[in-house]
C-alpha cells in the first residue's frame, strides 16, 4: 500500500472512526458529571442511576431495533405508535387469557407484523418509508385510541413484581441487544443495510436486494418493538393513549446521540441506540432535577436533534474528492 | 511588479487532505494568450491545483497572485466574477431546472423584477449567448434533465464562457464529450488564446493535449516534474515523466491467441424499453469481446441489459449452464462482474470506505458458521485487492471519495476481481483514468483472458477496442450490425466506416 506520510496526528484522531465511535460515550460521561455537579450528586446516586437505565431500556431496545432501518437511509416514524398499540393489544391478550406467554407471544408478533405491513407497503407500492411510517404512526395511534377509549389497561400488580423480580427486563433487553449486534455487525444484513444507506443504486449493482434487507430491518425492528412494548408494561404496569407519547422522537433522538447518521450509510452503529437512551434520559432527568420546565426540555430536545442533524451533513474536512 | 504577460502565479503551494498531501511546493507561472496543460497521474493533484485556483477549496499553505494582485478566493462565484471559470470534471448542471437557469444558476438576481425574477429576459439572454457560441443542439428554455451527458457538458462551458473568463480552466471534460463536443470545446479554447486569454487544460488523453497546448506541466505525486514547450513534446518521454519509469506506448495486447469455443454467455433476440431491438451476442471462455458504436448506439444499455439491471422486454440473457439471468442478483450469483460507466453513482459507495466498497461483494465468500462474517477473511480479502491493484490509499478505512478517479476505479474493479467473477461486463472501464493506471488495467485483463475468464469490453475508445479485443461487434440502432475479428487487423478508419 502505498502510504502518503505527513500526518497531522491531532486531525488524523479527529477523523478516524475510532473518535466517531467514542464520542458519543464521552458526551454521556460529560452530561452525566454536569448535571451530577448541578444536582449536587442526587443524579449520580446510587438510586437515580437505577432509574435512568430502567428508563432507558424501552427507548434503547426500540431504536436498537430501529438502528437496522435507519441505516439503511430510511426515517421510521411509526416505531413508538408501534410499540404502543403492542403493547396495548399484548396487555388484552394477557387479561383474556391470563398467560405470559401469550403476553410475550402477541407482543413480539403483532410488533413484527405491524413493521411488515409498512415495510411492504413502502416497496410494493414503491412509496418513501417516511411517507407511509407517517400513515401507519396516524392508523396505529386512531387504532388505540379507539380500542382504549378514555380507559387505561393493566397488568396485575404481583405479575408485574413477578417479572420485575426475575429480571425481565434487563435478561429482554440484553438478548435483543446482542443478537442485534451479532447481525448488525458479523453478518451480511447490517453490511448490507449500511451499504444501501451509502449508495442505493450501488448496492442494487452489487447484487443487495433493496426490498429484500428493507423487509428484514422491519421485522428486526418489529421484534425491538414488541420487547420494547414487554418493557414498558413491566414498568409502567399500565398502557394508556398517553403512554410514552414521544418514544419515536426519543428514539431518533437517541440514535444521533449516539452517533449515528440520521441519513444512514457507513458511520451506522447498533449501539448508538443505547449509548444515546441512556444520554437522553439522563438529559431528561438533569434538567427535570434542575427545575427546568417540561415544555422548555422538550424544545431543549428538538434543538438537540436539529443540531445534531445538521452536524452530521457537514461533510469532514478531510474528506473532499480530491480529483485528479 | 508583475510582468504584464503574466497572469497568475502559483507560489509555493501545499494541500493536505488529513494524511493525503495533495500538493507539496507546487509553484507555476500563466502568461496571456496560451494554452496550457497540466498532465499526470490520477491522484497527481491536477484537480486540486485547478481547484484552488478556481476558489472551490483552499490551500494548506502557499499564495497565488492574479493579475499581480494577491489572490485568494473563497468560492467559484467569486473566481468567475473577477474572471477565473473552471468547466468540472464531474457533473455540474441540475436536471430539473431549464438550461437558462443552469447558465445563470447563482447569478439569478442580474435578472430581478422587483420581487421576482425575469425569466423571459434570463431565458432571452441564454439563448444570445447559445447562439453566440453557435450551439444549436438544444434551446435556452429546454429542460436539462432531457438532454444527454454530452449536451449537458456544453451547458458548463457555455455557463463558463457568458462570463467571458480571462483564465478558463477546463478540467477533465472531454472524456464526457464526442468528437463534435470536443471539436466545439477547441475551437472555444483556440478562441480564448487569439483574444490573449489563457486556458488551463487538463486531460488523460495524451495525443489530445500535445495538439492543443503550447505547453505542458506535468504533475506526479502532487509535485511538479517538468515544463516542456511544444517543440520538447514525446510522447514516451511524457509517459515516463507522468508516471517515473519507462512506459512504451504500446501498452495493449500484441497476441492473437484466440479464445475457447465454450460460450458463457448468450444475449438472444434482447429487446429493452429503450435502446435495444433484438440485439444478439454470444460470449466464449478466454474472449474479450468488444462492443463499440456511435453514442445513441444502445451500447451501454447492452451491459445493463446483460446484467439484468435493464429490463428485457422480450429476447433473454442466458449463461452457460441455461440460467436465465433477470436480476444482478441471479447474474452475481452465477459469478458475473458489471462495472458501470457512472462510476461514481452507480458502482461506488463514495462515503463509504475503501474496504467497506471491496467487500461489499464478498459477504458470501468470507461467511463462516452460516452468515456471520470472518473478519480475518474479509480483511485478507480486501488487503489483497489493495496490494495487487496497487491502489493508493492512506489506508483501507479511508472513504473512497478521498481518493483520485483512477484509485477508485481500482476499487471498482478491486470488488469484481476479489469475487472471483469469471464474466465481466466493462462499461468504459479505463474512462478518465491515467496511462499508467490503463496500463495495469489492460493487463490485469490479459491477464483475465488467460485464465480464461469472460470480457465484454464496451468502449468510447476505438484504440482500446482494436488494441484489447479478440472480436469487435459495431452497433447501430440498437442492434449488432457488424463483427470484426482481431485476426483482420480493424483500423480506426474501418471502425468508423463500420458504425456509420
Amino acid at each position: 500500500m502505498n502510504e502518503k506520510k505527513k500526518a497531522n496526528p491531532i486531525r488524523k484522531i479527529l477523523e478516524s472512526r475510532l473518535f466517531s465511535q467514542i464520542m458519543p460515550v464521552g458526551l454521556l460521561v460529560i452530561l452525566t458529571v454536569i448535571f451530577g455537579i448541578a444536582t449536587k450528586g442526587r443524579l449520580t446516586s446510587a438510586a437515580s442511576l437505577k432509574i435512568i437505565v430502567e428508563q432507558a431500556l424501552v427507548v434503547a431496545t426500540v431504536s436498537t431495533g430501529g438502528a437496522f432501518i435507519f441505516a439503511s437511509g430510511n426515517v421510521s416514524l411509526s416505531l413508538g405508535a408501534t410499540t404502543v398499540l403492542t403493547a396495548t393489544l399484548s396487555l388484552l391478550a394477557y387479561n383474556k387469557t391470563g398467560s405470559i406467554a401469550v403476553m410475550f407471544i402477541v407482543a413480539i408478533g403483532l410488533g413484527v407484523i405491524l413493521m411488515t405491513v409498512s415495510a411492504l407497503l413502502s416497496t410494493a407500492l414503491g412509496v418513501r418509508v417516511m411517507y407511509v411510517t407517517i400513515v401507519m404512526m396516524t392508523l396505529l395511534s386512531a387504532l388505540q385510541q379507539a380500542i382504549l377509549g378514555g380507559s387505561t389497561v393493566s397488568l396485575p400488580y404481583e405479575v408485574v413484581q413477578k417479572l420485575v423480580k426475575g429480571g425481565v427486563m434487563y435478561i429482554g433487553f440484553i438478548v435483543f441487544f446482542i443478537v442485534c449486534v451479532v447481525l448488525f455487525h458479523m453478518t451480511d444484513i447490517g453490511r448490507s443495510l449500511r451499504f444501501i444507506g451509502t449508495n442505493n443504486l450501488c448496492a442494487e449493482q452489487t447484487g443487495i436486494s433493496k426490498a429484500k434487507y428493507l423487509l428484514i430491518a422491519f421485522i428486526i425492528a418489529g421484534v425491538g418493538c414488541g420487547i420494547g412494548a414487554i418493557l414498558a408494561i413491566i414498568r409502567g404496569g399500565s398502557v394508556g393513549t398517553s403512554t410514552l407519547p414521544s418514544l419515536n422522537m426519543d428514539c431518533m433522538l437517541a440514535l444521533v446521540l449516539g452517533g449515528m447518521s440520521i441519513f444512514g450509510g457507513s458511520k451506522s452503529y447498533v449501539y448508538s441506540g443505547v449509548v444515546g437512551a441512556l444520554t437522553v434520559v439522563v438529559l431528561n432527568q438533569g434538567l427535570l432535577m434542575i427545575g427546568v420546565d417540561a415544555t422548555i426540555i422538550q424544545a431543549i430536545r428538538g434543538i438537540a436533534f436539529l443540531t445534531l442533524v445538521t452536524v452530521s451533513q457537514v461533510r469532514p474536512k478531510g474528506l473532499p474528492a480530491p480529483e485528479g | 511588479m508583475a510582468d504584464q504577460q503574466t497572469i497568475l502565479e502559483v507560489i509555493h503551494m501545499d494541500k493536505n487532505f488529513g494524511v493525503t498531501v495533495a500538493l507539496n511546493d507546487v509553484s507555476f507561472t500563466l502568461e496571456r494568450g496560451h494554452v496550457y496543460g497540466l498532465i499526470g497521474e490520477n491522484g497527481s493533484g491536477k484537480s486540486t491545483v485547478s481547484s484552488i485556483i478556481a476558489g472551490m477549496q483552499t490551500a494548506t499553505k502557499g499564495d497565488m497572485t492574479y493579475k499581480g494582485q494577491p489572490w485568494k478566493p473563497t468560492s467559484m462565484l467569486e473566481a468567475q466574477e473577477h474572471g477565473i471559470g473552471m468547466i468540472v470534471q464531474e457533473a455540474g448542471t441540475i436536471p430539473n431546472i431549464t438550461v437558462a437557469e443552469n447558465i445563470f444558476l447563482g447569478h439569478e438576481k442580474m435578472f430581478k423584477k422587483g420581487p421576482f425574477i425575469d425569466r423571459a429576459k434570463l431565458t432571452s439572454d441564454a439563448q444570445k449567448l447559445l447562439d453566440e457560441l453557435g450551439i444549436k443542439e438544444f434551446k435556452a428554455s429546454d429542460r436539462t434533465g432531457q438532454l444527454d451527458m454530452q449536451m449537458r457538458k456544453i451547458i458548463e462551458i457555455a455557463k463558463c464562457m457568458y462570463w467571458k473568463p480571462e483564465i478558463l480552466i477546463v478540467d477533465e471534460t472531454s472524456t464526457a464529450l464526442s468528437l463534435e463536443g470536443r471539436q466545439f470545446l477547441y475551437k472555444v479554447m483556440a478562441k480564448q488564446r487569439d483574444e490573449n486569454k489563457t486556458v488551463m487544460f487538463i486531460s488523460h488523453d495524451l495525443d489530445e493535449m500535445m495538439e492543443h497546448c503550447d505547453k505542458l506541466t506535468v504533475l506526479r505525486d502532487g509535485v511538479i516534474i517538468g515544463t516542456l514547450d511544444k517543440s520538447e513534446y514525446e510522447p514516451n518521454r511524457i509517459r515516463k515523466m507522468m508516471v517515473g519509469r519507462e512506459l512504451k506506448g504500446d501498452y495493449y495486447r500484441s497476441d492473437y491467441e484466440g479464445y475457447s469455443d465454450e460460450v458463457v454467455l448468450t444475449a438472444k433476440d434482447v429487446t429493452t424499453l429503450n435502446d435495444l431491438l433484438c440485439m444478439n451476442l454470444e460470449l466464449h471462455r478466454g474472449e474479450i469481446l468488444g462492443i463499440g458504436g456511435l453514442s445513441e448506439c444502445g451500447m451501454h444499455t447492452v451491459g445493463k441489459a446483460l446484467f439484468g439491471i435493464e429490463k428485457v422486454l422480450d429476447g433473454e440473457v442466458r449463461v452457460k449452464d441455461g440460467t436465465l439471468i433477470n436480476s444482478p442478483r441471479t447474474a452475481i450469483d452465477h459469478r458475473m462482474a458489471y462495472v458501470s460507466k457512472n462510476r461514481d453513482t452507480e458502482s461506488l459507495g463514495l462515503s463509504a470506505t475503501i474496504a467497506e466498497n471491496i467487500a461489499s461483494t464478498g459477504y458470501k465468500i468470507n461467511a463462516f458458521f452460516g452468515n456471520l462474517i470472518s473478519f480475518k477473511k474479509e480483511a485478507r480479502y480486501v488487503d489483497k485487492q489493495i496490494e495487487d491493484l496497487q491502489i493508493k490509499c492512506a489506508g483501507k478505512n479511508y472513504m473512497v471519495n478521498t481518493l483520485s478517479g483512477g484509485n477508485k476505479q481500482k476499487v471498482v474493479f478491486g470488488k469484481w476481481v476479489a469475487s472471483d467473477a469469471e464474466i465481466l461486463v466493462l462499461d468504459c472501464p479505463t474512462r478518465g483514468i491515467d496511462v499508467g493506471v490503463k496500463a495495469s488495467m489492460y493487463k490485469l485483463f490479459t491477464d483475465m483472458k488467460r485464465s480464461g475468464k469472460a470480457i465484454l469490453l464496451i468502449s468510447e475508445e476505438l484504440q482500446e477496442l482494436i488494441g484489447m479485443c479478440d472480436r469487435i461487434l459495431i452497433m447501430k440502432d440498437g442492434q449488432v450490425t457488424r463483427e470484426v475479428m482481431r485476426a483482420e487487423n480493424p483500423t480506426e478508419s474501418s471502425l468508423i466506416d463500420y458504425m456509420i
